[in-house]
């Protein structure tokens, strides 16, 4: 009998809860502008953890990643948003979806700010945390999708356009409590 | 309609069945309910180990209980009246094992920060059944009061196939009452109950193995919607 198995048995033998710390697989993305004054999108499906499924209580979310800006001259302006719980996108976890603020989807409007307008410099590399309440209902699904936007007010010296601002190694850590009270068979089968 | 020479058949079958020797000695259980039997001699078993007390009482513990760490003591009562049987119970069980539970699991699943089993508190049951020969019918209501609310009500069947094979059955339905709604509600909180499997054995020693139904699905356990039920039991009469 392995480990798994073990655990597996002492968690069926009863009603307990545990808290679980799981972490979404790290994600590169590239939110592209392609002209001035006309904000690009990228959206990002990110999919949790089948651990952080099932009868669970959000303790805490909490978003890390690296957001680079590779321009030789131009200050990006980024912006994070959620799509709210129930409310489904277009990316999926293998292709991220791109629009600009002159084709965005029906739902976009119904997206919640994560991150307020953030700006980096050129060729920064700066590591950025991303809490906000509204997570814990987002990553209660099986999927969450995020929208990144970049804005550029003006393109500097010895840039030329598409600008691309970068999130490296995107990843959360997710807390839940998960309960198996359900599990009462078990103790049945023990006699109890 | 049955035809005259088909019902003879059939009453000679069930004569036949019924007076296939005595059932076996009491230990107790049936495969997961407590059993509508009289404990009136000491037993070791893994299910259940017990102390016969005078007036149809006795002292018991689920001997499996307590080895995963589960310590848990019962009182027992239980009478005989012609073909009439009832057994009245109530368990208290104490987890003590948190400790040892927890650094197991945090070795197996490294994402597991606290683990916090509820398995403490008081449970109460109730048997009646009838038994036609070699055949036990039962009905067992069970309530347990431990980290929530479960109440159950399970239909057996303890049928003696031979004098050494005997058949059993159970049946049932579970409620969680008070359970305040989550979304999505526990996957592995089945209404349904039951278990089947075989008993062998003698007026002393006894093997019952079978299977039960516990519907357990979660992402993360995976799914086991049956678990093995096994109980060794020796008589001291």
């Amino acid at each position: 009998m392995n480990l798994r198995t073990l655990a597996v048995l002492t968690l069926l033998a009863s009603g307990c809860s545990a808290e679980i710390e799981v972490q979404t697989t790290p994600v590169d993305l590239s939110i592209p502008v392609t002209s001035i004054g006309l904000d690009g999108f990228a959206e990002l499906a990110i999919p949790m953890p089948e651990e952080a499924r099932g009868s669970i209580t959000v303790i805490s979310v909490e978003g890390e990643a690296f957001a680079v800006n590779t321009s030789d001259g131009t200050t990006l302006q980024f912006q994070l948003y959620v799509l709210p719980f129930g409310v489904r996108g277009t990316a999926t976890a293998e292709t991220p979806f791109l629009f600009t603020e002159a084709n965005p989807p029906a739902y976009f409007p119904q997206a919640l700010p994560l991150v307020a307008p953030t700006t980096f410099g050129p060729g920064s590399r700066t590591a950025q945390t991303i809490t906000n309440p509204q997570l814990a209902a987002a990553v209660r699904q099986e999927t969450m999708w995020l929208v990144a936007a970049n804005t550029v007010s003006s393109v500097g010296l010895g840039d030329v356009l598409p600008l691309q601002l970068q999130l490296e190694g995107l990843t959360f850590k997710v807390i839940v409590t998960k309960s198996f009270e359900g599990s009462a068979g078990g103790m049945d089968v023990l006699g109890l | 309609m049955v035809s005259p020479p088909r019902r003879v058949l059939l009453l000679g079958l069930v004569g036949v069945l019924f007076a296939s020797g005595p059932a076996l000695a009491s230990n107790g259980r049936l495969l997961t309910t407590d059993a509508a039997e009289v404990v009136d001699a000491p037993v070791l078993g893994l299910q259940r180990s017990a102390i016969a007390l005078p007036a149809g009482f006795a002292l018991d513990t689920s001997l499996l209980g307590d080895l995963v760490l589960v310590l848990n003591g019962g009182l027992r009562w239980g009478a005989r009246l012609d073909v009439h049987r009832l057994v009245l119970g109530a368990r208290y069980s104490q987890f003590v094992g948190t400790p040892v539970y927890s650094a197991l699991l945090n070795t197996q699943e490294s994402q597991l920060r606290r683990y916090e089993p509820a398995l403490s508190g008081p449970s109460f049951y109730g048997v009646y059944g009838v038994e036609l020969g070699s055949l036990l019918l039962q009905l067992e209501g069970k309530l347990e009061l431990m980290s929530e609310t479960t109440a159950s009500l399970t239909a057996g069947a303890k049928f003696q196939l031979t004098p050494a094979w005997g058949l059993i059955v159970e049946g049932g339905v579970r409620g969680y009452p008070g359970r305040v709604e989550t979304t999505p509600p526990p996957a592995s909180a089945p209404f349904f109950r039951g278990a089947a499997g075989l008993r062998f054995g003698g007026e002393t020693g006894q093997v019952t193995l079978g299977v039960a139904y516990v519907g357990i699905e979660d992402p993360m356990l995976g799914s086991f919607p049956f678990a093995p039920v096994l109980d060794l039991a020796w008589s001291f009469r």
